[in-house]
């Protein structure tokens, strides 16, 4: 019976490894298990503003920019867009592609404080291939007032 | 008579060169125009007197996930994360609403937290539109979404092509999955009916579109 239980044993042992050797790695996790948080990963934390501008303006990091020509590119992972004022105005925030192999951009707008991940588990991957431009504006447009929307960035 | 046209040459000019020297300046960002002051507004009404599901008791399914609670929509506070309450669209992906942080002069507001994305407004906005849509993309996939107050049973959405959606609103959330942005969205408030352009955000799309082709086809290096 014992030698019969090692031999059921090892083929056990065998077909597992068979199973678990052709799944696949996920690809680019940076890390696992308990103790991997989603902050995991950013290693790079911005904050801007451009002073107050108005709703067809657009503000980039890293700040005092309102153009793509001044603005910073960055492995992008996170971004925020954040008003603390009292109009009734809705922010927008949004990372554009600044390299041509960059994956697809992303953005959210609504409310007065906006953020958005690439990823949908907000985990970083900080490849360098993936640049980033990140902006932030608002939708009060034709109104007397410019508005600061402070930007936030982690890469 | 002679005066006339060399008058309006000038003025011409001054207006010309003060153009400029404005577009200048923006470029870099400044000069900034004054915020209007914070003074004492009122701070909103409660974030559960108009958005029923935070009223409702709270369960263990109502509880946010360890790993966003702790990630980068969540972690420095920007919401209560002992306050959400789960929400499902009708379609789509759940969320989770909750009371926002305070604000200066003590403002409330409500967020919205789901996959990747975070989204917080004053209950002073939501209370006087009744209605806080909100548009997120991950590259061509377009999510229009949003908060109504209670008594809002649907939203009708209007996309940049024309035609119209109507998203019902389950558990004070609607959502949409589509792949352009819109261009309004109206609702029948309690003051009667309301819409909100988004012309401004479809501006910005196309802009960000065509810089994207651009720097895809190297043509901004």
């Amino acid at each position: 019976m014992r030698s019969q239980d090692r031999f059921r044993g090892c083929l056990l042992a065998l077909v597992l490894v068979g199973v678990f050797a052709s799944v696949p790695a996920p690809a680019q996790t940076p890390c696992q298990g308990d103790s991997c948080l989603p902050t995991t990963g950013y290693t790079y934390d911005t904050h801007w503003n451009c002073g107050g501008f108005y709703g067809n303006q657009v503000c980039y990091q890293p700040g005092a920019c309102l153009n793509y020509i001044c603005a910073d590119a960055h492995t992008f992972g996170w971004g925020s867009a954040d008003y603390d004022g009292t109009a009734s105005l809705n922010v927008a925030f949004a990372a554009d592609a600044a390299t041509a192999t960059a994956y697809p951009p992303f953005s959210n707008s609504g409310g007065s404080l906006a953020r958005a991940c690439r990823r949908r588990d907000c985990v970083d991957t900080d490849l360098a291939d993936q640049r980033y431009w990140e902006r932030v504006s608002h939708d009060h447009l034709n109104h007397a007032h410019t508005h600061t929307i402070k930007g936030h960035g982690k890469a | 008579m002679r005066s006339r046209p060399i008058i309006a040459v000038a003025g011409l000019s001054l207006v010309v060169a003060v153009g400029g020297a404005f577009a200048a300046d923006t470029e870099r960002g400044g000069p900034a125009a004054p915020e209007p002051p914070l003074v004492s507004e009122p701070p909103g009404p409660a974030p559960s007197e108009l958005v029923g599901r935070l009223r409702a008791r709270d369960t263990v399914d109502d509880a946010i996930a360890r790993e966003m609670a702790a990630g980068p929509l969540l972690a420095d506070g920007a919401a209560d994360v002992a306050t959400a309450r789960r929400v499902q669209p009708k379609v789509g992906r759940p969320g989770w609403l909750m009371e926002g942080a305070k604000a200066a002069g003590g403002r409330r507001s409500v967020c919205y937290a789901r996959e990747g994305f975070l989204n917080c407004a004053s209950t002073a906005a939501i209370a006087e539109q009744g209605v806080v849509t909100m548009v997120s993309t991950r590259g061509d996939d377009v999510s229009i979404e949003g908060i109504a107050v209670d008594g809002i049973s649907a939203v009708d959405i209007t996309l940049r092509t024309g035609k119209v959606v109507r998203a019902p609103v389950v558990d004070n959330v609607f959502l949409i999955e589509a792949n352009e942005p819109p261009s309004e969205v109206r609702w029948q408030g309690a003051q009667g009916a309301k819409r909100q352009s988004f012309e401004w955000l479809v501006r910005l799309t196309d802009e960000a579109k065509a810089r994207e082709q651009a720097v895809r086809s190297g043509l901004i290096p």
